[in-house]
Protein backbone atom coordinates (compact mmCIF):
# COMPACT_ATOMS: atom_id res chain seq x y z
CA UNK A 1 0.00 0.00 0.00
CA UNK A 2 1.25 3.47 -0.82
CA UNK A 3 0.23 6.75 0.70
CA UNK A 4 -0.23 9.97 -1.12
CA UNK A 5 0.16 13.35 0.45
CA UNK A 6 -2.35 16.09 -0.09
CA UNK A 7 -2.02 19.66 1.10
CA UNK A 8 -4.93 21.72 2.25
CA UNK A 9 -4.67 25.47 2.76
CA UNK A 10 -6.87 27.46 5.08
CA UNK A 11 -6.60 31.21 4.64
CA UNK A 12 -7.60 33.61 7.36
CA UNK A 13 -8.14 37.30 6.64
CA UNK A 14 -7.67 39.63 9.58
CA UNK A 15 -9.21 43.04 9.01
CA UNK A 16 -9.24 44.84 12.34
CA UNK A 17 -7.39 45.11 15.63
CA UNK A 18 -8.14 42.25 17.98
CA UNK A 19 -10.40 40.53 15.46
CA UNK A 20 -11.43 36.96 16.10
CA UNK A 21 -11.81 35.07 12.85
CA UNK A 22 -13.70 31.81 13.05
CA UNK A 23 -12.39 28.93 10.99
CA UNK A 24 -14.64 26.30 9.49
CA UNK A 25 -13.05 24.26 6.76
CA UNK A 26 -14.16 20.98 5.31
CA UNK A 27 -11.43 18.53 4.44
CA UNK A 28 -11.91 16.20 1.48
CA UNK A 29 -13.48 12.92 2.51
CA UNK A 30 -10.68 10.74 1.17
CA UNK A 31 -8.06 12.11 3.55
CA UNK A 32 -7.30 9.71 6.36
CA UNK A 33 -4.67 11.36 8.53
CA UNK A 34 -3.07 14.76 9.00
CA UNK A 35 0.65 14.53 9.57
CA UNK A 36 1.80 18.13 9.70
CA UNK A 37 0.94 21.78 9.64
CA UNK A 38 2.43 25.20 9.16
CA UNK A 39 0.65 28.38 10.17
CA UNK A 40 2.24 31.66 9.20
CA UNK A 41 1.68 35.21 8.10
CA UNK A 42 1.71 35.29 4.31
CA UNK A 43 0.51 38.71 3.22
CA UNK A 44 -0.27 42.21 4.41
CA UNK A 45 1.97 43.20 7.28
CA UNK A 46 5.10 45.22 6.59
CA UNK A 47 6.91 45.64 9.87
CA UNK A 48 10.59 46.54 10.25
CA UNK A 49 11.39 43.80 12.76
CA UNK A 50 10.26 40.30 13.64
CA UNK A 51 7.33 39.93 16.00
CA UNK A 52 7.18 36.79 18.12
CA UNK A 53 3.41 37.00 18.31
CA UNK A 54 0.76 38.59 16.14
CA UNK A 55 -2.03 36.17 16.95
CA UNK A 56 -3.27 32.96 18.49
CA UNK A 57 -4.51 29.98 16.56
CA UNK A 58 -6.69 27.12 17.75
CA UNK A 59 -7.76 24.25 15.54
CA UNK A 60 -10.14 21.42 16.28
CA UNK A 61 -10.49 18.39 14.07
CA UNK A 62 -13.23 15.91 13.24
CA UNK A 63 -16.07 18.38 13.75
CA UNK A 64 -15.03 19.61 17.18
CA UNK A 65 -14.28 16.19 18.58
CA UNK A 66 -10.60 16.92 19.16
CA UNK A 67 -8.80 20.13 20.00
CA UNK A 68 -5.35 19.43 18.73
CA UNK A 69 -3.55 22.60 17.77
CA UNK A 70 -2.94 25.71 19.84
CA UNK A 71 -0.22 27.86 18.38
CA UNK A 72 1.22 31.34 18.52
CA UNK A 73 1.69 32.95 15.12
CA UNK A 74 4.59 35.34 14.68
CA UNK A 75 5.83 37.67 11.99
CA UNK A 76 9.14 37.46 10.15
CA UNK A 77 10.37 40.69 8.61
CA UNK A 78 12.49 38.87 6.08
CA UNK A 79 11.73 35.27 5.31
CA UNK A 80 14.88 33.32 4.57
CA UNK A 81 13.28 29.94 4.23
CA UNK A 82 9.88 28.39 4.74
CA UNK A 83 9.75 26.59 8.10
CA UNK A 84 9.34 22.85 8.30
CA UNK A 85 5.97 21.34 8.96
CA UNK A 86 5.23 20.78 12.62
CA UNK A 87 4.52 17.11 13.04
CA UNK A 88 1.10 15.96 14.13
CA UNK A 89 -0.71 12.68 13.83
CA UNK A 90 -4.42 13.29 13.58
CA UNK A 91 -6.63 10.49 12.30
CA UNK A 92 -9.45 11.99 10.28
CA UNK A 93 -13.03 10.94 10.10
CA UNK A 94 -14.41 11.13 6.61
CA UNK A 95 -15.64 14.53 5.46
CA UNK A 96 -15.52 16.27 8.81
CA UNK A 97 -14.83 19.91 9.62
CA UNK A 98 -11.68 21.58 10.83
CA UNK A 99 -12.84 24.40 13.07
CA UNK A 100 -11.28 26.91 15.39
CA UNK A 101 -10.26 30.50 15.48
CA UNK A 102 -7.47 32.95 14.86
CA UNK A 103 -7.32 35.94 17.16
CA UNK A 104 -5.23 39.01 16.41
CA UNK A 105 -3.10 39.96 19.42
CA UNK A 106 -1.02 42.66 17.82
CA UNK A 107 -0.79 45.57 20.22
CA UNK A 108 -1.18 48.47 17.81
CA UNK A 109 -3.48 51.46 17.54
CA UNK A 110 -6.43 50.98 15.24
CA UNK A 111 -5.09 53.75 12.99
CA UNK A 112 -1.79 51.90 12.50
CA UNK A 113 -3.34 48.51 11.89
CA UNK A 114 -2.64 46.81 8.59
CA UNK A 115 -4.98 44.05 7.41
CA UNK A 116 -3.15 40.80 6.84
CA UNK A 117 -3.50 37.20 5.81
CA UNK A 118 -2.60 34.06 7.73
CA UNK A 119 -2.27 30.77 5.89
CA UNK A 120 -2.56 27.39 7.54
CA UNK A 121 -1.09 24.55 5.51
CA UNK A 122 -2.29 21.11 6.50
CA UNK A 123 -0.35 18.11 5.24
CA UNK A 124 -2.65 15.13 5.09
CA UNK A 125 -2.37 11.67 3.67
CA UNK A 126 -4.82 9.53 1.79
CA UNK A 127 -4.73 5.81 1.54
CA UNK A 128 -4.67 4.62 -1.99
CA UNK A 129 -6.66 1.56 -2.76
CA UNK A 130 -4.15 -0.65 -4.53
CA UNK A 131 -6.74 -3.12 -5.71
CA UNK A 132 -6.94 -2.98 -9.44
CA UNK A 133 -10.47 -3.49 -10.56
CA UNK A 134 -11.13 -5.35 -13.74
CA UNK A 135 -12.00 -3.24 -16.68
CA UNK A 136 -15.58 -3.84 -17.67
CA UNK A 137 -15.46 -2.22 -21.05
CA UNK A 138 -15.23 -4.43 -24.09
CA UNK B 1 -39.18 23.09 22.95
CA UNK B 2 -35.58 23.46 21.83
CA UNK B 3 -33.86 24.84 24.89
CA UNK B 4 -30.23 25.13 25.88
CA UNK B 5 -30.16 21.82 27.76
CA UNK B 6 -31.39 20.09 24.66
CA UNK B 7 -28.79 21.88 22.56
CA UNK B 8 -25.95 20.94 24.91
CA UNK B 9 -27.10 17.34 25.04
CA UNK B 10 -27.04 17.12 21.27
CA UNK B 11 -23.64 18.75 21.07
CA UNK B 12 -22.21 16.20 23.47
CA UNK B 13 -23.74 13.32 21.57
CA UNK B 14 -22.47 14.60 18.23
CA UNK B 15 -18.98 14.96 19.61
CA UNK B 16 -19.02 11.55 21.35
CA UNK B 17 -18.54 13.12 24.76
CA UNK B 18 -19.76 11.19 27.75
CA UNK B 19 -19.67 13.62 30.67
CA UNK B 20 -18.65 12.46 34.12
CA UNK B 21 -20.48 15.36 35.66
CA UNK B 22 -22.82 18.05 34.48
CA UNK B 23 -23.67 20.93 36.78
CA UNK B 24 -24.19 24.67 36.94
CA UNK B 25 -21.24 26.93 37.53
CA UNK B 26 -21.54 30.61 38.31
CA UNK B 27 -19.27 33.59 37.84
CA UNK B 28 -19.98 36.61 39.98
CA UNK B 29 -19.30 39.85 38.13
CA UNK B 30 -18.31 42.57 40.60
CA UNK B 31 -18.81 46.31 40.15
CA UNK B 32 -15.70 47.98 38.75
CA UNK B 33 -13.94 44.77 37.65
CA UNK B 34 -13.58 44.00 33.98
CA UNK B 35 -11.31 40.95 33.78
CA UNK B 36 -12.00 37.41 34.95
CA UNK B 37 -10.34 34.05 34.48
CA UNK B 38 -11.89 30.64 34.88
CA UNK B 39 -10.00 27.38 34.85
CA UNK B 40 -11.76 24.77 32.77
CA UNK B 41 -9.11 22.18 32.12
CA UNK B 42 -10.58 18.83 31.08
CA UNK B 43 -13.93 20.50 31.12
CA UNK B 44 -16.33 22.26 28.84
CA UNK B 45 -17.99 25.41 30.06
CA UNK B 46 -21.15 26.21 28.16
CA UNK B 47 -22.12 29.85 28.47
CA UNK B 48 -25.88 29.48 28.56
CA UNK B 49 -27.14 33.03 28.82
CA UNK B 50 -24.77 35.15 26.75
CA UNK B 51 -27.21 38.05 26.74
CA UNK B 52 -26.37 38.54 30.44
CA UNK B 53 -22.97 39.82 29.35
CA UNK B 54 -22.52 43.31 27.93
CA UNK B 55 -22.14 43.68 24.17
CA UNK B 56 -18.48 43.63 23.26
CA UNK B 57 -17.42 41.23 26.02
CA UNK B 58 -14.45 39.21 24.81
CA UNK B 59 -14.25 35.56 25.84
CA UNK B 60 -11.09 33.68 24.94
CA UNK B 61 -10.28 30.05 25.65
CA UNK B 62 -8.10 27.35 24.18
CA UNK B 63 -10.88 25.99 22.03
CA UNK B 64 -13.01 28.99 21.21
CA UNK B 65 -12.98 32.75 21.28
CA UNK B 66 -15.67 35.26 20.59
CA UNK B 67 -16.92 38.75 21.17
CA UNK B 68 -20.51 39.02 22.32
CA UNK B 69 -22.34 40.68 19.43
CA UNK B 70 -25.19 43.15 19.70
CA UNK B 71 -27.74 40.70 18.34
CA UNK B 72 -26.87 37.76 20.52
CA UNK B 73 -29.69 35.41 21.39
CA UNK B 74 -29.73 32.74 24.03
CA UNK B 75 -29.65 29.71 21.75
CA UNK B 76 -27.39 31.14 19.08
CA UNK B 77 -25.00 32.39 21.72
CA UNK B 78 -24.47 29.09 23.50
CA UNK B 79 -20.83 28.24 23.11
CA UNK B 80 -18.47 26.03 25.01
CA UNK B 81 -15.07 27.06 26.27
CA UNK B 82 -12.26 25.00 27.72
CA UNK B 83 -8.79 25.37 29.18
CA UNK B 84 -8.05 28.77 30.63
CA UNK B 85 -11.08 30.94 29.93
CA UNK B 86 -10.59 34.68 30.08
CA UNK B 87 -13.49 37.11 30.09
CA UNK B 88 -12.93 40.79 29.47
CA UNK B 89 -15.82 43.20 29.75
CA UNK B 90 -15.81 46.32 27.55
CA UNK B 91 -16.70 48.62 30.45
CA UNK B 92 -16.66 48.24 34.18
CA UNK B 93 -20.08 47.14 35.43
CA UNK B 94 -21.86 49.27 37.98
CA UNK B 95 -23.73 46.48 39.67
CA UNK B 96 -23.17 42.89 40.67
CA UNK B 97 -24.25 40.25 38.20
CA UNK B 98 -24.15 36.46 37.99
CA UNK B 99 -23.12 34.72 34.79
CA UNK B 100 -24.30 31.16 34.38
CA UNK B 101 -22.44 28.29 32.78
CA UNK B 102 -23.07 24.61 32.51
CA UNK B 103 -19.94 22.78 33.45
CA UNK B 104 -19.25 19.46 31.77
CA UNK B 105 -16.48 17.48 33.40
CA UNK B 106 -14.83 15.06 31.00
Amino acid sequence: MTTKIRYSIIRVEVGSVGEIVEISHKLPAHLKVCTGFIARHTKGLELPIDQPEIGLLALEFNSRKQLLINDVIGYQASVQEIPDYQKVNIPLESGQLVTGYFMDTEQVDAALFQPYLISIYLRCEMEVNTKVEKCTTT
Amino acid sequence: MYDYLNHIQRQLEQRNIKPKLQQFRYLLIQPGEIYYELKAYNELLFLIKPDQLPIGTRIVSESRARVIPSDVTQIEGIEDYSGLVSIKLPVAPTEQKTIEFIQITL
